[in-house]
């Protein structure tokens, strides 16, 4: 199988998951106790409203006919409307999308890269103190919930230290100021959210790298006489980097996840923010829409991870 | 001719009773003994256990009344930690210490009442579609792939913000969206068992379907499971937690989520509010990581042979 070929059979497979998704939000609506329509209007809206709701999105049909009427809005891109911002669900989160990439991805991309790092200078010399150190230190950090962590690193950095702000950015402008105030402003919600997964990845390299460096091709190479560093990077972490994206592919929802705390803790302007706003204004309808976008980012995210899985390693295509 | 065989099935089980049960103590003896050997692992037991203790005998052990508001002298309010507060009091003069004790109590029931219903559905489904492949197989397997994938916490907060936070509501979604990793782990062993030679020779000797499921396989390839279980009843803590601490914790129960959702607003005034129900729910947590990480270097057969 090539890899154009496996492309577009991993491609096909989104659709069945996305579709998974849509039924349960389905399912949610109609078994939700009171009317579907009062659902999905949300909070404090005129009855009004609710008829033409009914009419919208056919409530009042037989039970398929309302799926294929939600499907194909879904389809048009139609999340629903949202009462309390006065605006397409789908508009009101596009437009906080950006802000909780940027925390997410800053807090993947320090997670991957200090987590791989000190997972392989742990399996450098392993149970040395060093490794001992790490390895406890990620125990300790993964057992920690980062809504603690972001609220002990507020108490300390931003109160009692004053290093960074407590509060999050209000919105995005393209200029230098602004672009480091951002960056200033990113650091801890983006470590908080980053830590967890940090000590996993660093516990996950190690022990794929110390499964790597009892392999023969490594005493081949250390007989060669290449140094420490190019048989640790070069050859074994090459190998050993394999689980550890698999990994990474599962846990890129965790991230979402942990960006709804964290936000909520940081007033970061992101769609975790929002969907913690839209449960006290009982906005459904953007609720759902929340979900069904991240949903949706990650099922992508979890598909190109799965491509560079394939580039990297060529032997999963023959699977 | 099957129900000679039948009969000779039952026979030998009643004969072998004696020695399974002794087979059985001395298999936990050995069990014991690898446990023994990672002493993070034994350390995470001594948590757990502690946390389990203080959970049984909360309300003999609390110093105060964890629900009763000390505001009849206007002092008590956000105390420090000192010798009569521990760990300080909070904005209604309510003494934490007591309250983080009393916080065991729902942490630990959710936490196993949540795993427990995940693991039944996951070994369940994970059983049927291991040991009957086919149709059933790939349509359940569509469906744990789709939760492997999906934000699962988004969709515990849309079911819990619509239908309510009851207490029971909460573990009930929990363990219905947790189940997945169960079932796979379940399928995987079911996969790799059917075709072994012992349960070839127990259908030759007339076993049924259900016989070959519940006596044969799931006993053998239960440890992932167990391994998994651990890790599980830490998830829902921390599931719970991250509701509470979300406001959609259940309001009549004092939770350590909740403590935290309360703290947010003391966090300049009152920073032991945020700290010890917070090291209260990472303790937990790490004790129920370090029970997973002992169980799976005891059970993994693979790392057995050593």
């Amino acid at each position: 199988m090539n890899v154009r070929t496996y492309i577009a059979k991993r491609m096909l497979q989104i659709f069945p998951v996305l579709f998974g998704v849509v039924v349960i939000n389905f399912v949610i609506i109609h078994i939700a106790p009171g009317n579907p329509a009062v659902i999905m209007a949300g909070g404090e809206a005129p009855p009004e409203y609710i008829r033409m709701l009914e009419e919208e999105w056919g409530l009042n049909k037989p039970l398929h006919e309302q799926f294929v009427t939600y499907l194909t809005n879904l389809l048009r891109g139609n999340l629903g409307y949202s009462y309390k911002y006065r605006a397409p669900v789908l508009d009101v989160i596009l437009e906080r999308l950006p802000a909780t990439l940027l925390l997410t991805g800053t807090a993947f991309l320090m997670a991957v890269l200090a987590g791989v790092v000190l997972g392989v200078s742990s399996s450098r010399k392993p149970f040395s103190f060093e490794d001992n150190m790490i390895m406890l230190g990620s125990l300790v950090f993964y057992s920690m919930p980062n809504f603690w962590t972001g609220l002990m690193a507020i108490i300390i950095f931003s109160l009692r230290l004053g290093l960074f702000p407590v509060q999050g950015i209000q919105f995005f402008r393209v200029d230098l100021n602004s672009t480091l105030d951002l960056i200033w402003h990113l650091i801890l919600p983006a470590t908080t959210l980053g830590l967890v997964q940090l000590a996993l990845y660093a516990r996950l390299t190690r022990s794929s790298m110390l499964e790597e460096l009892r392999k023969d091709y490594i005493a081949t190479a250390r007989s060669k006489g290449l140094d420490d560093r190019s048989i640790l990077y070069r050859h074994a972490l090459k190998n050993a980097l394999i689980p550890t994206i698999t990994i990474i592919g599962i846990r890129l929802s965790f991230m979402f996840t942990g960006a709804v705390v964290t936000e909520t803790i940081f007033a970061w302007p992101g769609i975790g923010r929002l969907m913690y706003d839209s449960i006290y204004t009982r906005d459904y309808p953007l609720l759902m829409g929340i979900f069904i976008i991240s949903s949706a980012v990650t099922v992508l995210a979890n598909f190109l991870a799965d491509i560079a899985y394939c580039v990297v390693d060529p032997r999963i295509r023959y699977e | 001719m099957s129900s000679k065989a039948k009969t000779n099935l039952e026979e030998s089980d009643t004969k072998w009773l004696d020695r399974s049960i002794a087979l059985y103590l001395s298999r936990i003896r050995d069990f014991w003994g690898r446990y023994r050997r990672n002493k993070a692992a034994v350390f995470g037991l001594f948590i757990i256990f502690f946390f389990f203790m203080m959970a049984i005998l909360s309300p003999y052990v609390v110093p105060y009344d964890p629900f009763k508001m000390y505001l009849s002298d206007a002092k008590n309010v956000l105390l420090e930690p000192s010798w009569e507060h521990i760990m300080g009091t909070d904005q209604l003069a309510r003494d934490m210490l007591s309250r983080v004790i009393w916080g065991t109590r729902i942490s630990l029931f959710v936490g196993f009442i949540s795993a427990g219903i995940s693991a039944c559905i996951g070994i369940a489904a994970g059983a049927i579609a291991g040991y009957y492949g086919g149709r059933v197989d790939d349509l359940l397997m569509r469906f744990v792939d789709m939760f492997m994938v999906i934000p699962t916490f988004f969709l515990v907060l849309v079911v819990v913000a619509i239908f309510g936070s009851d207490i029971w509501n909460i573990m009930v979604v929990i363990g219905l969206t947790s189940w997945p990793s169960t079932a796979r782990l379940m399928r995987g062993e079911f996969l790799a068992l059917k075709g072994t030679l012992f349960v070839e020779a127990e259908r030759a000797l007339g076993a049924n379907d259900r016989r070959i499921i519940l006596h044969c396989i799931l006993p053998n390839g239960l440890y992932p499971v167990v391994v998994n279980m651990s890790l599980q009843v830490a998830g829902a803590i921390l599931t719970e937690a991250s509701l509470s601490f979300l406001g959609l914790g259940d309001p009549t129960q004092i939770s350590w989520g909740l403590m935290l959702y309360h703290a947010q607003r003391f966090l300049r005034d009152a920073w032991w509010m945020t700290f010890f129900p917070g090291l209260a729910i990472s303790v937990t947590i790490l004790g129920f990581n370090l029970i997973g990480d002992g169980l799976n270097d005891a059970l993994n057969p693979r790392l057995r042979i050593r």
